[in-house]
């Protein structure tokens, strides 16, 4: 009786919570459903699959979007490539170096945690114009180096602080400079934080829209969330909603593959890091 | 780095070498400050010095190009009176209260209905899935909700006329009195997959004699949730409180990619209002001034949700 009941609360406890997740992703499922949609059978048949499939709307969508996704890559991979560097060298003087102020430097990090990003965008935007890097790739690669900083210290210190001091001393014992006690002994032994903060910057650098906005005139050097935001407008009054939607699937799949590849690493670090908050 | 082979030796040098500490500290003092610099070099140009230019240039007349005079409060004094801002202000606050309603409580449930499946592979799959929606980018999120609220082809009204209640029907963002609510309540049923990942987890740190000595008592699983798993999460609510707040008053492409702020600016929000001031109305020191706001704001809930939601119940 009593496991007939427990059992039963199981399975409404499914119910419920498959279909959470049917309507969390039911505005996609309808997306990858009329990527493949003329707009006639998007009209008529908008709540089924319909044939044939139209295969021409992807052919039609990379090309909108396949510039996007490439500068998108580029920014972030030298951005990511720049914010592990610095961060993990600033990181290891933090947790593993004893200099003066070093408490106070760490605190002016992490006090830019508190810092909207939304206060700086104008100073930020002069700046750039100033160096003239509008329209230009690092026009967005150092600030993203600056903004991942924090985050990325907090995530990477916390890391190496765990580290036992005795693996540092026996490395110091044998001669080895704090360069090298970085490179050999903590950095490998920190791989899954620095994965899951490469993932984070990655999360937060193809998410952004306000910085490149202002930042990128000129439509080659868009990136992909420019690009999704003007998909639609770029058809004028009547949208092929069906290439339009293809080109969101386009621009999903890097970002998702890149996610899964790395969820495991990424749901340890961030919520360590959140729960140390 | 060969600093130890530079130190002069001798019984006067020594003394000033102690002065440092032992001779490790000293190396140590050099290479950590090479090691911070580069971090420093970058946040010095791209956070600090345009975080207290915005600061600064508040209280200022400057529009971008001139040199600046000093007009001490009177950017702050026009925001008060600027009855765009205030809208703006108005509607932050209303996110807010949504917000913590609609990022916290589906989340906890969730938690709460995937920690009661006697599975475990079965809990992170479920855990893993809801997790999944961070992979998809947000301006596809935003751009399928545009979409769902499309007067014409939208899903919303489709799905209404489709069961015969066109009547309810709308325009949902071009509707000045619907706009705001539609931009909040997109993302239905609002299970975050960080929030839910940020309650899992505390729900697993509950010690499990705790869990087992209810159970013992036959208190009711609902009764369970309230009195003791749910003043368990404390600190794990007032992390996400912090962060749904920060989120909510940083609020920029929402409204900027949606509606523009409008229809008639019921959209309006700080954070777009700071970008509206200085990119299409070309004043500067005004857009700075909100942008103050903004800071200050975030700032003062930090301290405040740390202030008044003690974590008193923790297990460390």
């Amino acid at each position: 009786m009593l496991m007939a009941g427990t059992s039963k609360r199981q399975w409404v406890v499914h119910v419920v919570l498959i279909t959470m997740l049917f309507l969390t992703f039911l505005p996609y499922l309808f997306m990858v459903m009329t990527s493949t949609k003329t707009n006639a059978q998007m009209v008529h048949q908008t709540w089924i699959p319909t044939w044939p499939i139209a295969w021409a709307n992807y052919a039609g969508a990379w090309g909108l979007v396949s510039r996007d996704i490439v500068n998108t890559l580029i920014v972030a991979g030298t951005s990511i490539a720049g914010i592990l560097t610095t961060a993990t060298l600033a990181a290891y003087a933090f947790a593993r170096l004893r200099f003066r102020g070093k408490e106070v430097l760490y605190m002016l990090i992490l006090a830019l945690l508190m810092v909207p990003s939304v206060l700086m965008l104008i100073p930020l935007y002069l700046e750039i114009v100033t160096m003239r890097l509008t329209n230009n790739y690092f026009g967005l690669i150092l600030p993203y180096i600056a903004m991942g900083q924090p985050f990325t210290i907090l995530l990477t210190r916390g890391a190496i602080a765990t580290l036992p001091e005795e693996l540092f001393e026996a490395a110091r014992l044998d001669g080895a400079s704090e360069w090298i006690a970085l490179r050999a002994i903590a950095v490998p032994l920190i791989g899954p934080v620095l994965i899951s903060a490469g993932i984070m910057n990655f999360l937060t650098i193809w998410n952004d829209y306000v910085l490149p906005f202002v930042v990128m005139n000129d439509p080659n050097k868009w990136t992909v969330s420019l690009g999704v935001a003007q998909l639609q407008a770029s058809f004028g009054v009547t949208p092929q909603w069906g290439v339009v939607f293809a080109g969101y699937v386009i621009a999903t799949i890097p970002l998702l593959v890149i996610f899964v590849l790395g969820m495991r690493y990424f749901v340890r670090g961030l919520t360590s890091a959140s729960l140390s908050l | 780095m060969s600093v130890g082979e530079q130190r002069p030796s001798g019984p006067a040098p020594v003394r000033k070498h102690r002065s440092f500490g032992t001779g490790r500290s000293y190396r140590h003092a050099i290479v950590g400050y090479v090691m911070v610099l580069p971090t420093m070099a970058v946040l010095l140009a791209f956070m600090y010095y345009p975080a207290l230019q915005a600061l600064t240039f508040s209280f200022t007349d400057w529009n971008g190009i001139g040199i600046p005079s000093f007009v001490g409060l009177a950017n702050y004094v026009s925001a008060v009176q600027d009855p765009n801002f205030v809208a703006a202000v108005v509607h932050v606050f209303i996110w807010m209260g949504v917000g913590l309603l609609i990022g916290l409580v589906p989340a906890f449930i969730v938690a709460e209905l995937i920690f009661s499946l006697t599975n475990s592979r079965h809990q992170a799959l479920y855990r893993s899935l809801f997790v999944l929606q961070m992979g998809i980018p947000i301006l596809v999120m935003l751009m399928m909700w545009g979409f769902i609220y499309q007067p014409n082809v939208g899903l919303l009204n489709s799905l209404l006329n489709a069961v015969g209640l066109s009547g309810l029907a709308h325009d949902w963002l071009g509707n000045p009195h619907l706009a705001l609510a539609s931009l909040m309540l997109m993302g239905l049923p609002w299970v975050s997959g960080f929030n839910l990942l940020v309650y899992s987890a505390g729900l697993h740190r509950i010690p499990p004699e705790v869990l087992e000595a209810a159970r013992l008592d036959g208190v009711s699983s609902l009764k369970r949730t309230w009195l003791i798993d749910l003043p368990l999460v404390l600190s794990e609510t007032r992390t996400l409180t912090i962060l749904i707040l920060i989120s909510v008053v940083q609020i920029v492409t929402i409204p900027l990619v949606l509606t523009q702020g409008g229809p008639v600016n019921a959209t309006m929000m700080p954070g777009l209002y700071v970008y509206v001031t200085a990119f299409t109305e070309g004043r500067m020191a005004y857009s700075l001034a909100i942008g103050s706001f903004v800071f200050v704001v975030t700032m003062g809930l930090t301290l405040l949700t740390f202030r008044f939601v003690k974590p008193s119940t923790e297990y460390r």
